[in-house]
């Protein structure tokens, strides 16, 4: 098989490969850390670290390399993470800024979601998208589909009795 | 109107609480624990979503930035690593030279100090006080070459030529003791066994147990005697037989680390005698009041002479 020889120290390469990879390990992080902010925090980094070794990576495992330093670095965070947490203890601040009922959001329950909405009925699905992609309000939809506001509010109603039967228990 | 809601709500409550038009708490209300806390988590579910399959260009820049950013402090160390680099590279550069080239031995004697050394043959080498003596170790099997800068006493095993090399000229032997002293301009050869030959610059002599020669500038007496076994400064006293002052007072101050100025006297006048090694004050008499000279300790370490 050929190297491919793409040097990621241009900065056109090192662009596409952050709109082909950045989401995706955006997400991963997010998975590992269950929170958006740090994950893109990390994200940051490892896309800093890409670039500060863009002539020492080969092009073939680029993306390998990207997931291991964004796995090290979320390792670290946690160390780190475990460290601020004793130093609290010690010094009794109780007070976090974590909502009191965490919610845990897995892979597999997020996977599922997605999974979900994609195959949700075509009247449903609609509706649905319109609502959380296209963030419009009921009322909005009910105009754009020439239906009244009842039957919106039925159509999402529904795809969330779907949705709670077809994730179940994650 | 509230009748009416909660008649329609049936169909319609899970939608109205999405929107956010019905609270938790009376959701909370109407379904079951665990139906609840399944569209919690979907509630949340959906907003992460959203914001996983959100544009991230923004993030893009912000990196872009902290690159550009990280790019000028990255470049100020730059030169600082070249000239590591450069350091480095003449360090090994060295370092591989003296490997390549020579193992150099270096024998030092301080003041007041004498050291015994023994050579790779069984030779044997007293060096006396400020001393020099340098071989070459790699190739000491095929010629025995020394180079000397002071006095130092030797005792020769039998075997190949063994050459001394010194500022004033060298000394050729087969195996012998001899003793040399060559300090500056002055160059002091005696024999005490076997026969040596010494080469200066202009002269060459043969010299049988006894004898000696010395040299001074370059003009050398002829060959004299002495009924010694072994050079006085091994025992801890240096003896001169007819020796300019000039060179009694340097070997003074190599042995007790002092100064001696002798500018208001004339440093030609011929000295004959010895001095101890372990006495300052009994050595400056011995030395300085046969020929009436008086010394005079200005500070420490630093004598005056004068008449």
């Amino acid at each position: 098989m050929p190297k491919d020889n793409r040097n990621i120290c241009e900065s056109k390469i090192f662009e596409a490969l952050y709109n082909a990879h950045a989401k995706d390990i955006r997400r991963f992080l997010f998975y590992k850390t269950q929170d958006l902010h740090k994950a893109e925090d990390i994200l940051q980094d490892v896309f800093i670290k890409l670039w500060d070794n863009c002539s020492k990576v080969d092009y073939d495992k680029v993306k390998s390399y990207m997931y291991s330093i964004a796995n090290n670095m979320f390792l670290n965070e946690v160390k780190h993470q475990k460290v601020a947490h004793n130093y609290n203890k010690y010094n009794k601040k109780e007070s976090t800024n974590e909502s009191p009922e965490f919610i845990m959001l897995e892979k597999e329950f997020m996977e599922k979601l997605e999974s979900t909405i994609a195959n949700l009925p075509k009247k449903q699905r609609e509706v649905f998208l319109m609502n959380r992609i296209e963030k419009k309000k009921y009322k909005q939809i009910a105009l754009l589909l020439d239906i009244s506001v009842k039957a919106v509010e039925k159509r999402m109603h529904q795809a969330l009795v779907v949705m709670r039967k077809e994730i179940g228990n994650v | 109107m509230e009748n009416q809601n909660s008649h329609n709500n049936e169909e319609i409550f899970l939608a109205q609480w999405l929107e956010g038009k019905l609270p938790d708490t009376e959701l909370k209300n109407r379904i079951s624990e665990a139906d609840y806390s399944f569209y919690l988590k979907l509630r949340k579910g959906l907003e992460v979503s959203d914001q996983l399959n959100a544009s991230n260009e923004d993030l893009f820049n912000k990196i872009q930035e902290k690159i550009a950013h990280k790019k000028t402090t990255v470049r100020k160390l730059q030169p600082m690593s070249w000239y590591i680099g450069v350091a480095a590279s003449i360090v090994l550069l060295f370092g591989l030279f003296s490997i390549l080239t020579t193992d150099v031995i270096i024998y030092e004697t301080d003041f007041g100090e004498t050291k015994t050394i023994s050579l790779l043959d069984g030779s044997e080498v007293i060096l006396n006080s400020k001393t020099i003596l340098t071989y070459n170790e790699s190739d000491w099997e095929e010629s025995r070459q020394l180079s000397l800068d002071g006095e130092a006493y030797f005792k020769v095993e039998k075997g190949s030529t063994f050459t001394l090399n010194t500022k004033n000229g060298s000394v050729i032997v087969l195996g012998t003791q001899f003793n040399v002293n060559s300090t500056n301009d002055f160059f002091d050869v005696v024999c005490f066994e076997g026969k040596v030959r010494v080469k200066t610059n202009s002269s060459a002599h043969i010299l049988l147990p006894t004898q000696s020669i010395r040299k001074i500038k370059g003009d050398s007496s002829n060959p004299s005697t002495t009924q010694l076994l072994q050079p006085t400064w091994i025992d801890g006293e240096s003896t001169f037989k007819s020796v300019p002052i000039k060179y009694v007072i340097i070997a003074l101050e190599q042995q007790y680390n002092i100064k001696i100025d002798s500018e208001s006297i004339d440093d030609t006048t011929i000295f004959s005698g010895s001095f101890p090694h372990n006495n300052l004050h009994i050595a400056l008499i011995t030395v300085f009041d046969p020929l009436h000279m008086k010394y005079n300790e200005k500070e420490k370490r630093n004598i005056k002479l004068e008449y």
